[in-house]
């Protein structure tokens, strides 16, 4: 007795026969009415039938079929016509066709399979022949139609997780004095990147761009998670000295997720406050990549100041928040590892490089950076989640 | 193989790993990593062969490290490339699991707690 998880499967397959819907096509009657007597016997009655090729394709075009056992050697219009029309109208995928032929007709019977006919029978038919190709023929297509079910329903229920995770990008936004954009596009249909912009009450800004590790539903629940952490830090009783001190602020956060997390799904994170009235920018960087700060007269700084591990990980993680002031003409980059990590068909990083080259002249949007990327990276699917705040003052 | 276990003297485990740590390479030495995670007391990861990973090999290293650290064990990290110490310096990785860059000065680092 095997002692393996797996469920192995059943000899005889549990098909209810009376459900599936069968085509004859013989232009001979007492071939169609044999047939039918013994498809019967197997349980299939829901039968129709045609006598010519002409006739089949009209039934196969007005019904929905499960099989059509198909002669192969018929006047005006033979069986090889009728693959053919079933091929060229895009039916041959989902219907199944079993070719009925004779002995000495191998080579007739060879080109019909070649045209996409799933299997044959010869003539005379042998009643247990006959049942084993038809049973295995007709769970087969049960088979497919389930499994073409479950895929379209997980790609609605995709598309739903998306349209709701992107929807919870903040959208670009501007006031006297400094304006900012925002750009989050998952890799797969959802995605593990947060991008997160906040108004505090008292007029100063909270920033976020975090990273979950991996990609996918799994890494899109962590996002939600840290999504709604970073929104409650300002309603949260002890909000006052969080919002002072954005170590203080990760340190909450890191307890939260690192709780209940067994596979260590850990996010990098840059949460920053910016002050329009004198442009203090507080941040703390939780093994984020560094930011990029833009001067006014070209000159480009890495914020790298602040350190700490990526949220998540250790319960007694320390988190160590710096600042920088930013002045009139400067310009922020929080950029995810996607960007850096995009990669050329030829396996060449975009890179910190990448991202300089393009701040080498003043930037008030990201959609430039987007676009470099995906030119980067020549149409090939990518690898990671891109996403990017760009805060310009 | 991307992956290949060693034991050396003192009760030492010393992981090898290779090639590209992706997604791919991740659910190569998961296993593994995780038996080493719950039998090793002082591991030392040799990163030396290690082209590229990113944050699912990542975590496939904090998770056995985290298992080590539960027992009160050590894991360190070998002589990473370039751009893969780029990667864990940038994440603050190397904050709970030191890089050293020979095997010599890893040793030293670990053998303290096995005493």
């Amino acid at each position: 007795m095997p002692e393996s998880g797996i469920a192995l499967p059943r000899a005889a397959p549990r098909l209810r026969l009376a459900q599936f819907r069968v085509l004859i096509v013989d232009d001979i009657e007492t071939n169609r009415d044999l047939l039918r007597r013994r498809l019967a016997r197997l349980g299939i009655t829901d039968i129709l039938e045609a006598e010519d090729g002409a006739q089949a394709l009209n039934v196969i075009r007005e019904n929905t079929l499960d099989l059509v056992m198909l002669d192969i050697m018929m006047p005006v219009m033979t069986g090889f016509d009728v693959l053919e029309v079933l091929n060229a109208e895009g039916r041959i995928e989902t219907l199944p066709v079993i070719v009925i032929s004779a002995m000495n007709e191998m080579e007739a019977t060879v080109r019909a399979i070649e045209l996409g006919a799933e299997d044959f029978l010869l003539k005379p038919f042998d009643p247990t022949l006959l049942r084993a190709r038809v049973l295995a023929t007709l769970e087969k297509k049960q088979l497919r139609d389930e499994m073409r079910h479950e895929l379209a329903r997980k790609q609605a229920e995709l598309n739903t997780a998306r349209q709701l995770q992107l929807a919870l990008a903040p959208p670009p936004y501007a006031e006297a004095g400094f304006s900012l954009d925002v750009v989050m596009q998952p890799a797969l249909e959802i995605g593990g990147d947060l991008a997160d912009h906040q108004i505090l009450p008292d007029g100063r800004h909270l920033l976020a761009l975090g990273d979950v590790s991996g990609k996918g539903a799994g890494a899109a629940l962590v996002m939600a998670r840290c999504h709604a952490l970073v929104r409650s830090l300002a309603a949260r009783g002890d909000a006052a000295a969080l919002l002072a001190d954005p170590g203080l602020a990760a340190a909450a956060m890191n307890a939260e997720l690192e709780s209940n997390n067994p596979s260590c799904m850990f996010v990098t994170l840059l949460l920053g406050i910016y002050d329009p009235a004198d442009g203090r920018f507080d941040y703390v960087r939780c093994g984020h990549v560094p930011p990029f700060l833009r001067r006014a007269d070209g000159r480009l700084e890495s914020l790298n100041a602040s350190r700490g591990l990526p949220l998540g990980i250790d319960a007694g993680a320390r988190y160590i928040a710096a600042t920088a002031w930013l002045q009139p003409g400067d310009c922020l980059l929080v950029i995810s590892d996607g960007i850096t990590e995009a990669a050329s068909p030829d396996g060449v990083l975009f890179t910190d490089a990448g991202v300089a080259a393009w701040l080498a002249t003043p930037q008030r949007a990201l959609a430039g950076l987007v676009a470099l990327v995906r030119e980067f990276e020549a149409g090939y699917p990518a690898s990671d989640d891109l996403s990017a705040l760009l805060l310009c003052c | 193989m991307p992956i290949a276990i060693e034991e050396l003297a003192d009760g030492i485990t010393k992981v090898v790993l290779s090639g590209v740590i992706d997604i791919a390479g991740s659910a190569e030495i998961d296993e593994p990593m995780q038996r080493v995670g719950e039998s090793g007391n002082a591991v030392i990861v040799d990163l030396s062969g290690v082209e590229f990973i990113d944050s699912l090999g990542l975590r496939c290293l904090v998770l056995c490290g985290k298992s080590v650290m539960r027992r009160r064990g050590v894991l360190v990290l070998l002589a990473p490339q370039p751009a893969v110490k780029k990667v864990i310096t940038v994440s603050n990785i190397h904050a709970l699991f030191p890089i050293h860059k020979n095997q010599a000065a890893a040793i030293a680092a670990i053998t303290p707690s096995l005493a």
